[in-house]
């Protein structure tokens, strides 16, 4: 697979999958894995690591990737409730009915994007939220 | 050092009874990301208990003591970044622009780094570099943040190759932490300044020559001893020709610089915790002649 297969793979993954589309202004790249940067980084010539990593390389998005970009998404995303949604940003994984289809799925609380969770067709929403990122919220927005 | 000691060596910088006094009375503040949340919308949405600082755009101050800003929505969601307002103002110093090459000689953990990000509007190139061992908390930073400009790099800062590479760039050394670390004090003595004050000249002589001929450099600290401020400075002034001090270019109360090293030294910023209510800092710019 050649340089730009990967970013073009992802790219398609989160249109079709959660309607993502990526605004102007921010690009993805390959360097050791997908990443989503700024344009000038695309020209750069110093040796570095740009932006951020966007996926692993089976083309899950990462936290950072849908924390960040996951508000774009039409499709796939769930509303949590206040009790849910301090759940899951706990680290716990989510009693949910979904259907029978597993799929990820962009969690949302009052509009703001928490992170993103796998659904594994059993009513169990599996939380992907990264180890150090959990913690116990004590406030209310 | 001894807490009596310290106060002695202390009060031939400042008043050490207010200093100390202050830095134990200091406030806690955070900064809001502009590049997740406008300004109007976090005041919209927040019920942090905070007090806008009406100098600094985007700076908040806690008015709730210990309240564990770390535990709310809004740093688990990246709409805020808990800092220092006079390391803040490292930043506010360099004033980087969208479209301009920027250099964090010592990045992590990304506090005064996000802040230059954010002042670019997510734009331009922004080089993070740290040692390898230091990066975890930069790339949490870049992730939580959503830093896009930003490009990691891992060098020893004592030895940059880019030859005037860059339009600013910013070292922000390590220091014996007197202004910012509560207990830096009982394993701190001046030897151990002069110690880091020989590391930091090198480091500042490597950020220099990664500067382009026309740009600034910020040199900051957050410590107090001449030894690890000033005296860095001057060496490099001595030895570069094209090196020159310039005025931060803002007007926030503090300190000048130590005069007993020339005039010039007046153009550098020595922030007090009686100040700002806020950590202890040294700020110097310096410009690279055409």
């Amino acid at each position: 697979m050649g340089v730009g297969k990967r970013e073009e793979n992802f790219k398609r993954y989160i249109e079709r999958h959660f309607g993502i589309e990526l605004p102007a202004g921010i690009v993805l790249l390959y360097r050791r894995g997908v990443r989503v940067a700024s344009p000038a980084l695309q020209n750069c010539d110093i040796h570095g690591e740009p932006g951020y990593a966007a996926c692993d390389f089976g083309f899950n998005p990462t936290h950072a990737f849908i924390q960040n970009f996951g508000h774009l998404a039409k499709r796939n995303t769930v509303q949590m409730s206040e009790e849910m949604a301090r759940a899951y940003a706990a680290g716990k994984d989510l009693r949910i009915d979904l259907g029978e289809k597993r799929k990820h799925i962009i969690v949302r609380y009052k509009g703001h994007v928490l992170g993103s969770g796998y659904y594994n067709g059993k009513k169990t929403l599996l939380n992907k939220l990264p180890k150090k990122g959990c913690r116990e919220i004590i406030n209310r927005l | 050092m001894e807490r009596g000691e310290y106060s002695d060596w202390l009060n031939s910088y400042t008043d050490a009874e207010k200093c100390e006094a202050a830095f134990a009375r200091r406030q806690t503040f955070f900064r809001v990301n502009t590049i997740k949340i406008p300004l109007e919308k976090f005041r919209q949405i927040s019920k942090i208990p905070y007090a806008e600082v009406d100098e600094y755009p985007a700076a908040f101050r806690l008015t709730e003591v210990q309240y564990p800003i770390g535990k709310t929505w809004e740093y688990f969601l990246g709409y805020l970044h808990p800092q220092s307002l006079s390391s803040m103002l490292v930043s506010l110093a360099l004033d980087p622009k969208p479209d301009e090459y920027v250099l964090d000689a010592c990045a992590a953990p990304g506090s005064k780094f996000s802040h230059m990000a954010m002042l670019m509007g997510n734009q331009g190139v922004l080089a993070g570099n740290d040692q390898k061992g230091r990066l975890s908390a930069l790339y949490a930073t870049i992730n939580r943040l959503n830093i896009l400009n930003a490009l990691v790099t891992v060098r020893d800062s004592k030895k940059l190759d880019w030859k005037g590479r860059f339009d600013k760039v910013l070292l922000d050394a390590p220091c014996s932490s007197l202004g910012s670390e509560e207990y830096a004090v009982e394993r701190w003595n001046v030897a151990e300044s002069r110690r880091m004050g020989a590391i930091q000249t090198k480091m500042l002589f490597a950020a220099y020559d990664a500067l382009k001929p026309g740009g600034h450099l910020i040199y900051s600290t957050c410590t107090y001893a001449k030894e690890e401020n000033e005296q860095v400075v001057q060496t490099l002034l001595e030895n570069v020709p094209t090196a020159k001090l310039t005025d931060v270019g803002w007007n926030v109360p503090h300190d000048s610089g130590l005069s007993e090293y020339g005039n010039e030294f007046r153009r550098c910023c020595r922030i007090y915790p009686q100040h700002l209510q806020s950590e202890g800092f040294f700020i110097a710019k310096i410009t690279k002649e055409e």
